[in-house]
């Protein structure tokens, strides 16, 4: 993934390469006793498949010429021999095979997902998630059908055509000349139209995303389409990439049509062969009539695999492409990770100090031009700016989900790059202003970030921040499902739940988004009440919009253009008459200081 | 998919009679298809036929001369069997391709006529999958499902009157399997289509929980839940495998029985028919032939397994399509026939109420007892909080949704006696979120007047001050926008949204906040060059930037869907009340700028 990552869906390059396929087999290795058993049980197929066409030779050469009635039940008991266990061994190889795919892709696909999640912010800023789920999902499956159909099969195939050539030479060897002679030209034949019938696809498949693109378009700017009256210029436009993709498919269906039918001519022209050779021979009785039947059967099922074989390259060349990317995604490494000498402090005291930190995301503009603060234990600071003023940033750097580009942060005096990640995230708990919640129950949100926690713990956070009453009433109460993102509950009862969510977590600092949503007035009091629970004997860091929040907190920070450029309490800061002044005044218009539950959000101060 | 009250359903739709309409549409290709099929069934008989005829041959020890023509036979059968069998195609499959895109185009005129409460509720990937996924069944109905349904009805009338010619007691043993086979092919290939919905489903569902904690990646971080998230999604795998291998299981069944089956009758006619060999009731030749009769019948029998699986699907992509095709514009705008009338440009909001169509209970009004008058040609700042209405008021004028009776008026006449399309010839949107297709700057900006002249076009983008932006571009206003294209920065992308409606030449022109993200300079620009035109026209400019309207002949500010002021800039500052608040906060955010 460290080459632009625009193109690289479509890009299909080798069908085989041997570096890809080396680190894979890793991934195989465990499912070899299965391998070996799909092999073994595909070639009792293969072996009872091949008997069946000689029993009939036999049946036709031996007792119906004596006229033995024994002998043609005998040999009828035999075939469903076979049969049984032509059967059986198919169904068991099928089902091997599968297993065998299930399991190594099972192995990837975790392996990729746990390598994800441990890659930095900063890489999911530069890739789209639905392009990194594509790794995890179409990619992956790409790969099962190399097993479940492709590798398989190719083995099947040769090993098919090597035994029916063997057993034609051994048969007639001159017949077997004869039935061979069209082999080359099949495959010239079959290889041409492959070609062809690829690029037709692939010119399909161009031709479809073009139309998908467009609708796409369409419907999102349907608005638009309709309020400038352009439906006929639309309709005409939607008409022509229509028509467009539909002559390609209709020269594909040329294609295929062509493909399949000249397959079967190759397979009659063979049998005219051999029935034309391998009659002269039976009248000079240097061939018997059943060795003939029993080659027109083999031949038939001769030219089957040859056309498989050919359809099998582009499985694999698919497959190849995706082993590609998502190595390539395993190759990514964090730049954010624990140090290998870190040693877990024996207890901590919650102090934070910022010094002189610098942070640009990426290549970007620097966001924070040397912050330095200190928040001692137990202390409660909040922070107010503008938007855009790098308040969120504070928390992200303090979290390490990314680092500063200079200067330091420390928490009780140790630089937190000194400190093991799951430690230093241990210690300091987030409330983000989205309150994401996530698929699953009250409870397994609650409990989020400590997931042996007991029950009634759970119940004790809830309780603590007021959330426990909306939720005994819901069906099923700490049980109830929580849908995707929380779709399903209020802005306010997702602050709740994300407080519950920080305070069932107790770390000893707390770093706080607060949102700018507007929530009606008695949901306004209950989480004013459950921040003030949540704060209650931690250090922490609160970036506040509530006027209460700013007034309860022991000192205000203020942060403009990425710098802190006043401190203070609120009074004091009030006094000052600057930034904070305007903020203040910006944020809870002009009226007297304390009145109600205002927040940023309430006037419109951005679109 | 909810039942909706605005929703027109046809009576039930006949499923049946699409199918029929398209193949009385495409009866010569179906018709031709069909002989074509008829003549290559009946070679592909012919060939073991001949087979026959060369084995006896053989075994009576001559004559040579037969053998060799039987082959020379089968040669030129065979040819011919190739050239018939490519032409049967052509005409069935392509009139399937020729089927589904014509349907194609007939869903997107629909789509087109489609209002904007339909695309308020759907998914675009709901839509898209018509026009995509459910087509493609609808191809595989036309194309191999016809085929195969038509190949195997013959291959069965004509084979079977032929075995039945060879040896009647026998045929009738081999065949006996068959309605079986049939039966138990189709229950499992449903099973085979449940399991398989249900491995989609979960695979559905172990992408969204990656995409979830992909989303939630920094929380995942924050709190240290790696390996639990992890945890969860190894569980939705394993969960995944499990539903896989079960389709695997089925999938694994149905082959083993179908050919275990065919093989029951292969056996069936060697056991009964060796014996009829040796009893002199059937020839050696006969024996092989009717082998290869079985073989011949037992993949067609199998095709029907699947081919009803197909139909299955192909009709339920009908019937979701066919739901789509009865659903109505609910404007009563679209309903009016005839040119309507002239229009200069007046307009009237009388006691208007409006919340949005098919929310349910719970919609709560966007807009309550709107009460304006606003005469042609005068220019109407609106400004409000989010979620005050100013948007949706301006867009009813445009007839986005519809509004009850006699609520909107445009020159005196109600809005829903105008034809839609008349309507919105006079009226031009900048809407909040500016959109533009992956075209170029010129030909998106000439939208609305595909026929525009250059010059035109040049003067729009002029006024729009798109023009200062050109040295920039790599082709001028040639330059291609969107995923191919360059991308455009939000104002110059606001700008050309302008100069696409100012080509328009509207009576009515509207600006729904559409200059957000331009800066005040450049603002200052545009409203200068604006000014001339916005004299000719009416203009409502919505904004939440004070600045933006303090030059309009009247302010209307909007608070929870009413009105709450209204009076030209002066008055409103006078008074003192949520204008006059809204001026002074950005007179103080434009200080901390400056700071």
């Amino acid at each position: 993934m460290s080459q632009p990552a625009q193109h690289d869906e479509e890009v299909l390059g080798k069908a085989y390469d041997a570096r890809l396929v080396r680190r894979m087999l890793g991934d195989i290795a465990p499912e070899s006793r299965l391998i070996v058993l799909s092999v073994g049980l595909m070639f009792v197929v293969m072996g009872a498949q091949l008997l069946q066409p000689f029993l009939f030779k036999l049946l036709i050469d031996d007792p119906i010429l004596r006229g033995d009635r024994r002998g043609v039940t005998l040999l009828a008991l035999s075939y469903v021999a076979t049969l049984v266990v032509e059967l059986a061994a198919r169904f068991g190889q099928l089902y091997s095979m599968e297993l065998t795919g299930q399991n190594v892709i099972l192995r990837l696909r975790h392996r990729v997902f746990r390598h994800l999640v441990s890659l930095d912010s900063s890489f999911f800023d530069r890739y789209a998630v639905g392009r990194l789920m594509t790794r995890v999902t179409t990619d992956i499956e790409s790969l099962a059908d190399l097993f479940t159909s492709g590798v398989v099969s190719l083995l099947g195939d040769s090993v098919k055509l090597l035994a029916i050539v063997g057993i034609l030479l051994w048969l007639d060897w001159r017949l077997a000349c004869v039935a061979f002679a069209l082999t080359p030209v099949l495959f010239l034949l079959s290889a041409v139209l492959r070609g062809r019938i690829r690029q037709a696809y692939r010119d399909v498949r161009r031709r479809i995303a073009r139309i998908n693109a467009y609708l796409q378009e369409s419907i999102s700017g349907m608005l638009l389409v309709q309020l400038f009256r352009r439906e006929k210029v639309s309709t005409k436009e939607f008409d022509v990439i229509n028509s467009d993709h539909r002559d390609a498919e209709l020269s594909s269906v040329v294609y295929e049509s062509g493909f399949s039918a000249i397959i079967e001519l190759v397979g009659n022209v063979a049998i005219a062969l051999m029935l034309w050779y391998g009659g002269g021979q039976i009248l000079k009785s240097a061939l018997t009539l059943g060795t003939l039947v029993a080659f027109l059967e083999y031949t038939s099922r001769f030219f089957g695999p040859i056309r498989d074989l050919s359809g099998f390259y582009a499985v694999l060349q698919a497959a190849m492409a995706s082993l590609e990317r998502i190595f390539a995604l395993l190759d990514e490494r964090p730049a954010i990770t624990s140090p290998t000498t870190a040693s877990r402090p024996a207890r901590s005291y919650g102090r934070i100090e910022f010094d002189g930190v610098r942070f640009a995301y990426g290549s970007g503009d620097e966001v924070l031009h040397g912050i330095s603060l200190r928040v001692e234990s137990g202390e409660r600071v909040a922070i107010v700016g503008a938007t855009g003023s790098g308040k969120t940033t504070l928390i992200k750097l303090l979290v390490r989900l990314y680092d500063v580009s200079a200067g330091a942060i420390r928490i009780d005096g140790t630089d937190i790059r000194m400190l093991p990640l799951s430690y230093l995230r241990r210690q300091v708990g987030v409330v983000l202003q989205d309150h994401f919640l996530f698929t699953g129950s009250i409870a397994s949100n609650i409990a989020f970030g400590a997931p042996t926690l007991p029950r009634e713990r759970i119940e004790d956070a809830a309780r603590a921040v007021h959330a426990s009453d909306f939720i005994r009433r819901l069906p099923g109460d700490f049980s109830a499902a929580v849908r995707e993102r929380g779709g399903n509950f209020s802005v306010g009862q997702k602050q709740l739940l994300s407080f519950a969510r920080a305070l069932a977590y107790d770390p000893a600092i707390l770093v706080l988004d607060e949102a700018t949503s507007s929530v009606d007035t008695e949901t306004e009091l209950l989480i004013q009440g459950a921040l003030g629970r949540l704060l209650a004997g931690r250090t922490s860091l609160v970036i506040a919009h509530r006027l209460s929040t700013i007034v309860g907190a022991d000192r205000i920070l203020v942060m403009h253009h990425g710098r802190i450029v006043e401190a203070g309490t609120h009074r004091a800061l009030l006094q000052e008459r600057g930034i904070y002044h305007r903020l203040y005044q910006l944020q809870f218009g002009l009226e007297a200081p304390g009145s109600g539950p205002a927040t940023l959000a309430s006037p419109e101060v951005a679109s | 998919m909810a039942e909706t009250p605005h929703r027109v359903l046809r009576p039930e739709p006949d499923r049946v009679s699409l199918i029929l309409r398209y193949l009385r549409a495409y009866r010569q290709d179906f018709l031709l298809g069909f002989l074509c099929l008829v003549a290559t069934n009946g070679l592909t008989l012919c060939i073991p036929w001949l087979l026959k005829d060369a084995i006896d041959a053989l075994g009576r020890g001559g004559p040579p001369r037969r053998v060799a023509y039987d082959a020379l036979a089968i040669l030129v059968t065979a040819a011919i069997l190739a050239a018939i069998r490519i032409r049967s195609r052509l005409h069935i499959l392509g009139a399937s391709r020729r089927i589904v895109y014509d349907i194609r185009n007939e869903l997107y005129a629909h789509l087109l006529t489609l209002p904007a409460s339909f695309y308020a509720r759907r998914r675009t990937g709901e839509i898209m999958s018509r026009a995509v996924n459910d087509l493609m069944l609808i191809r595989s109905l036309f194309g191999p499902g016809m085929l195969s349904v038509m190949n195997v009805a013959l291959m069965y009338s004509a084979a079977l009157p032929l075995m039945a010619k060879i040896d009647p007691g026998l045929t009738l043993v081999a065949v006996l399997p068959y309605p079986l086979l049939l039966a138990g092919v189709f229950r499992v290939s449903r099973r085979i289509h449940q399991r398989s919905n249900a491995a989609q489903e979960q695979l559905a569902e172990l992408s969204n929980k990656a995409q979830e904690t992909l989303s939630g990646i920094n929380m995942v971080k924050a709190f240290v839940r790696e390996e639990g998230e992890a945890g969860l999604f190894g569980g939705l795998s394993r969960e995944y495998r499990r539903s896989s291998l079960l389709l695997a299981r089925s999938r694994g069944l149905i082959l083993t029985l179908m050919r275990g089956l065919g093989g029951v009758s292969t056996l069936a006619a060697l056991w009964l028919g060796g014996r009829h060999v040796i009893a002199g009731t059937l020839t050696k030749g006969g024996l092989v032939a009717f082998l290869s009769y079985l073989a011949l019948l037992a993949d067609p029998t199998v095709m029907m397994g699947w081919v009803l699986g197909v139909f299955q699907r192909g009709l339920g992509a009908i019937r979701r399509l066919e739901e789509m095709q009865a659903i109505r514009s609910d404007l009563p705008g679209d309903r009016v026939q005839g040119a309507g009338p002239v229009l200069r440009g007046s307009i009237a909001f009388r006691g208007l109420d409006f919340s949005y169509p098919g929310g349910g209970d719970e919609t709560r009004p966007v807009l309550s007892g709107v009460t304006l008058e606003i005469p042609a040609g005068s220019t109407v700042g609106l400004v409000g909080r989010v979620g005050s209405g100013k948007s949706t008021l301006v867009q009813l004028v445009a007839a986005v949704y519809p509004v009850p009776d006699g609520t909107v008026l445009i020159d005196g006449h109600d809005l829903n006696v105008i034809p839609t399309g008349h309507l919105r010839a006079h009226v031009a949107v900048v809407p909040q979120e500016t959109f533009l297709f992956s075209k170029t700057i010129a030909e998106n900006i000439a939208l609305g007047a595909p026929a525009a002249t250059r010059q035109r076009i040049e003067e729009a983008a002029q006024v729009a001050q798109i023009t200062r932006d050109l040295p920039d571009l790599p082709r001028g206003l040639d330059t291609l926008v969107g995923e191919r294209g360059v991308t455009l920065s939000g104002g110059q992308r606001q700008r050309v949204a302008l100069a696409r409606a100012l080509l328009l030449d509207p009576r009515i022109l509207i600006l729904d906040d559409a200059l957000s993200s331009i800066d005040a300079d450049t603002e200052e620009a545009i409203l200068a060059g604006l000014r001339g035109i916005m004299r000719q026209r009416t203009t409502l400019l919505v904004s939440h930037r004070v600045s933006t309207v303090l030059a309009a002949d009247r302010i209307v500010v909007l608070e929870d869907g009413r009105v709450a002021e209204s009076g030209t800039a002066v008055e409103l500052l006078a008074r003192n009340g949520p204008f006059a608040r809204m001026h002074r906060q950005q007179q103080i955010e434009k200080e901390l700028e400056a700071l």
